[in-house]
């Protein structure tokens, strides 16, 4: 049986594939890709039903360098 | 409502969808690429731009025909191969036939003994090996730009060093194997050459 994928649909009325779900120094974070423009990926921060966008590279690296698999 | 970067989620859904499943998986290899190069940060969106265009993407076309055809043509070279060693016990099995004859072979140039499968060889080789560095060398000079452009991004570096590894012996072991192939046949022709002569001399 093959493993379903999660999809979310934000406020900005696009839906992302949820790749992986990461922790790092206890807060949690996805990386997201959205469905229908493959070149739009983010890493956010995740807060019950908030998202944050994370834009600094340089944590971006931290974060992918570094996180857990949650 | 999307402010300052923050944004809410509106609907969560698990699927099965085979679109959805495979961006996913790109999205993994490309983390995982990230991962295993650990010499820095690559951008996530170069990164899986680059897996994700598919087989139209100048990468994929970069990549594939040199390996393509530097596996088609290790192929054909390996068929070859074992059609010229039959060819060649076959040649053996005749002369031992003929062994009580006199018929002495005289071959002073190797060069000339199968000189148009060895030819044809060597240049259906050389022909796949030039096709192979004509697109690596194209891809390496635009992944050198690549990096002029953005130093930190160094995947296309690893790929074509990695393009490079993998031709590299190939290209080695074709020049290498149809020398041997020469040679053996060389060594093979003149152990003929003197027992049929001592057989002569003996008489």
């Amino acid at each position: 049986m093959k493993n379903e994928t999660t999809v979310l649909t934000l406020s900005d009325n696009r839906k992302y594939v949820v790749v992986k779900k990461l922790l790092y120094q206890n807060k949690k974070y996805l990386y997201l890709i959205e469905v229908d423009n493959q070149y739009h990926q983010i890493l956010c921060e995740v807060n019950d039903n908030k998202i944050k966008l994370i834009t600094d590279e340089n944590i971006m690296k931290q974060i992918i360098l570094n996180a857990k698999e949650k | 409502m999307e402010k300052n970067n923050e944004l809410e989620v509106i609907n969560l859904e698990k699927t099965n969808d085979e679109k959805i499943s495979k961006i996913e998986k790109l999205g993994n290899i490309g983390l995982s690429v990230v991962g295993l190069t650990g010499s820095g940060y690559i951008s996530l969106t170069t990164c899986s731009m680059l897996i994700m265009e598919d087989l139209s993407s100048i990468y994929q076309i970069g990549l594939g025909i040199p390996t393509l055809a530097s596996f088609y043509g290790a192929i054909i070279f390996v068929k070859r191969i074992f059609e010229n060693k039959k060819i060649e016990y076959q040649q053996s099995e005749e002369n031992d036939e003929k062994e009580n004859s006199d018929e002495i072979l005289e071959i002073k140039d190797i060069d000339n003994i199968k000189s148009s499968k060895v030819d044809k060889l060597k240049e259906f080789g050389n022909y796949t090996w030039n096709i192979s560095k004509t697109l690596a060398a194209t891809y390496s000079i635009a992944s050198i730009l690549t990096l002029i452009k953005n130093m930190p991004n160094n995947f296309e570096l690893y790929q074509t060093i990695g393009l490079f590894a993998a031709l590299m012996p190939n290209s080695i072991l074709l020049n290498n194997s149809i020398d041997n192939f020469k040679e053996k046949t060389k060594q093979k022709i003149k152990k003929i050459n003197y027992k049929k002569v001592n057989q002569k001399n003996e008489k």
